[in-house]
């Protein structure tokens, strides 16, 4: 008897719990159509939005709202709390499916929800509302949406404005401009015209652009080729293409992979940048690691314990430079620099090398001249090491007191057109045979 | 049923004692208060000359208005204070998330102890303050939105961001700390020389 009831109480215990566990899936969809319009503004929420491209020349919308319920009731009180507003202001629509949740808790198997005007729905769960938009093209579109996707498949004329959130991005090609806010965000974007992007620990792969301007924070950027690109950065990683005319980089502790670049002005703190061919650069750096393939001129506003690295380039300019360490494999025409404890190693010159000019202190140059090579020599120099003696000047002033130089030379029948080498140092090393 | 208690003879019965002593409890002697008085009044202190006087002169009304004014502002200070105080707890919305939490936090002070955190010159780290101020914004915009979106796992994945975000910053700071202390050692070096 008593096994019997144990028995029976177990059976009812297991009825409850499968009872408690019972679930059934509901959906319920609204669809609303519209007269076509040069603006349409999407805001969603609580699943992905997805924008395609009309056939009918309409605006058309489709919600669908997808969960788990415990209870029919309790499904039916969601199911008439879901709405989407959706209206025509003058030439543009706007749509909101925001379902208006103001409390969702879900804490093991248990679930509550307290909608805007206070109504209680319980044990909802896997709550999901799809929206799909299909708009002809428009001029202008809007999307909005926080922690799911927003994939906008249709050609935006004039504008295309995303404000993303925690969001999986994909975007297709658009032929107008691109205005992005985007936090905790990832995916794609494809092609654009001009750009306008706020990012912020998001990671997104854009294509093509013509002119972009970027603020970026902790985010992983990838960018095709761009006519003009300037950036706010604090502390990215960034995969450019070739960009064709201007770049402006003001960053802080960033990595950049450039391809070729026109005329850049860079400022720097603890960046890393490489790169393929540039024209001309300004940089005003400090602790920046630098490495290029070849340059034009590269001119240091400032530089503070850099190190550049350059195959070819054509100049050498640091109107302030402390502890940095340039790098070139050729140097074409000339070199500059207002030095302290810096070192510049310089492999080989060009033959219109026309300049060497360097005030420092504690600086070593290391730049071997063919033995072919004039040059003109006018030095001043304290402490100061040089490879060079009276004998390999034609016509000289060697004067050597104490630990005070003064040299004044030429060789190899230099005339005005020649190098011209000026030195004004205090305990440096300077090499220039080869 | 008899009662037992009542039964039992009782050697001093309390009640019949008040009941007769009625009249001897309820006197009350008068007492004299000036001669009590005269008693106290040389062993109290000597009172001031003189005391916190408030003159409200001619300006009485003025006066008024501007301590009404002042109770409005310091209420509305507090209301908002309160208002501010009322957190949105972690717990009660991602329990999970929430022991996660208490060791980033531990973490957090940790670090914040070794840099001793409270003595830093925000000026001097002008940039990574600003940093820590921006994200102290994000992370209340992500607990404003909790309660409605606790069961979005992107949300979750932002919360714990701002933590390991926050210790990055720490980080930085430290690093900047270093390089600033080295850089003061580097001039210093340069004027001796």
């Amino acid at each position: 008897m008593k096994r019997k009831t144990q028995h029976l109480c177990s059976l009812i215990f297991m009825a409850l719990l499968a009872s408690s566990f019972q679930v059934q899936a509901q959906q319920h969809v609204i669809k609303e159509t519209f007269d076509a319009a040069s603006e349409v503004n999407i805001r969603h929420r609580r699943g992905p939005l997805n924008v395609a491209p009309s056939e009918d020349g309409k605006i058309h919308f489709e919600a669908e709202i997808s969960f788990d319920a415990k209870d029919k009731a309790e499904a039916q009180k969601l199911i008439k709390a879901f709405s989407v507003k959706a209206g025509k202001v003058g030439d543009r629509i706007d749509i909101d499916s925001n379902l208006g949740i103001k409390n969702f808790t879900v804490i093991g198997n248990r679930s509550t929800m307290v909608m805007g005007d206070g109504t209680k729905i319980k044990g909802i769960r896997n709550l999901k509302v799809y929206l799909t938009v299909k708009v002809p093209d428009v001029k202008r579109l809007k999307v909005d949406n926080r922690y799911n996707e927003i994939n906008v498949f249709v050609d935006v004329k004039n504008q295309l404005r995303v404000d993303a959130y925690s969001a999986e991005l994909r975007i297709g090609n658009i032929s107008g401009d691109l205005a992005m806010s985007a936090k905790y965000s990832n995916g794609t974007v494809r092609d654009f015209k001009d750009g306008d992007i706020e990012l912020y620990e998001s990671k997104i792969n854009f294509g093509n652009a013509q002119n972009v301007a970027m603020n970026t924070k902790y985010s992983q950027i990838e960018l095709g080729s761009m006519e003009s690109f300037k950036t706010e950065s604090y502390e990215n990683k960034f995969k450019l293409g070739d960009i064709r005319n201007s770049v402006e980089v003001n960053d802080k502790y960033s990595t950049f992979y450039f391809s070729n670049l026109g005329d850049a002005n860079f400022s720097l703190y603890e960046t890393e940048m490489k790169g393929g061919l540039a024209k001309d650069m300004k940089i005003s750096s400090k602790y920046t690691d630098l490495e290029w393939t070849a340059a034009g001129a590269i001119s240091f506003t400032s530089s503070y314990e850099d190190a550049l690295t350059v195959g070819k380039a054509r100049s050498l300019g640091a109107m302030e430079s402390k502890y940095s360490k340039f790098k070139f494999s050729t140097l074409e025409e000339s070199l500059e620099i207002n030095s302290y404890e810096d070192d510049i190693w310089i492999s080989a010159t060009g033959t219109k090398m026309d300049l060497i000019k360097i005030k420092g202190k504690y600086t070593t140059l290391d730049c071997p001249l063919s033995s072919t090579m004039p040059f003109k020599i006018d030095m001043k120099a304290k402490y100061t090491s040089i490879d060079l003696t009276a004998e390999d000047l034609d016509f000289t002033k060697f004067v050597e007191k104490g630990d005070n130089k003064e040299i004044s030379g030429s060789r190899n029948k230099a005339s005005d057109q020649s190098l011209k080498i000026a030195i004004d140092c205090y305990d440096c090393k300077i090499k220039l045979k080869g | 049923m008899p009662d037992k208690h009542h039964d039992k003879q009782d050697p001093f019965d309390l009640e019949q004692f008040v009941k007769d002593q009625q009249p001897v409890f309820n006197q009350v002697e008068q007492l004299d208060e000036n001669a009590l008085w005269k008693r106290i009044q040389p062993h109290t202190p000597k009172s001031p000359d003189r005391g916190w006087k408030i003159e409200l002169g001619n300006y009485w009304k003025w006066s008024i208005a501007a301590s009404i004014l002042l109770l409005v502002t310091i209420g509305f200070y507090f209301g908002q204070q309160i208002g501010s105080a009322k957190q949105i707890a972690l717990a009660d919305y991602l329990p999970d998330l929430q022991e996660e939490a208490e060791s980033y936090q531990q973490l957090i002070l940790q670090k914040q102890e070794d840099l001793n955190f409270s003595e830093i010159n925000p000026q001097l780290y002008q940039e990574i303050f600003e940093e820590f101020k921006f994200l102290e914004q994000l992370y209340q915009e992500m607990m404003e939105e909790l309660p409605a979106f606790s069961d979005q796992e992107k949300l979750i994945q932002s919360l714990k961001k701002y933590y390991e975000r926050k210790l990055f910053l720490l980080e930085k700071l430290n690093r900047e700390i270093e390089k600033n202390k080295k850089q003061q050692n580097e001039e210093e070096n340069a004027t001796l020389m």
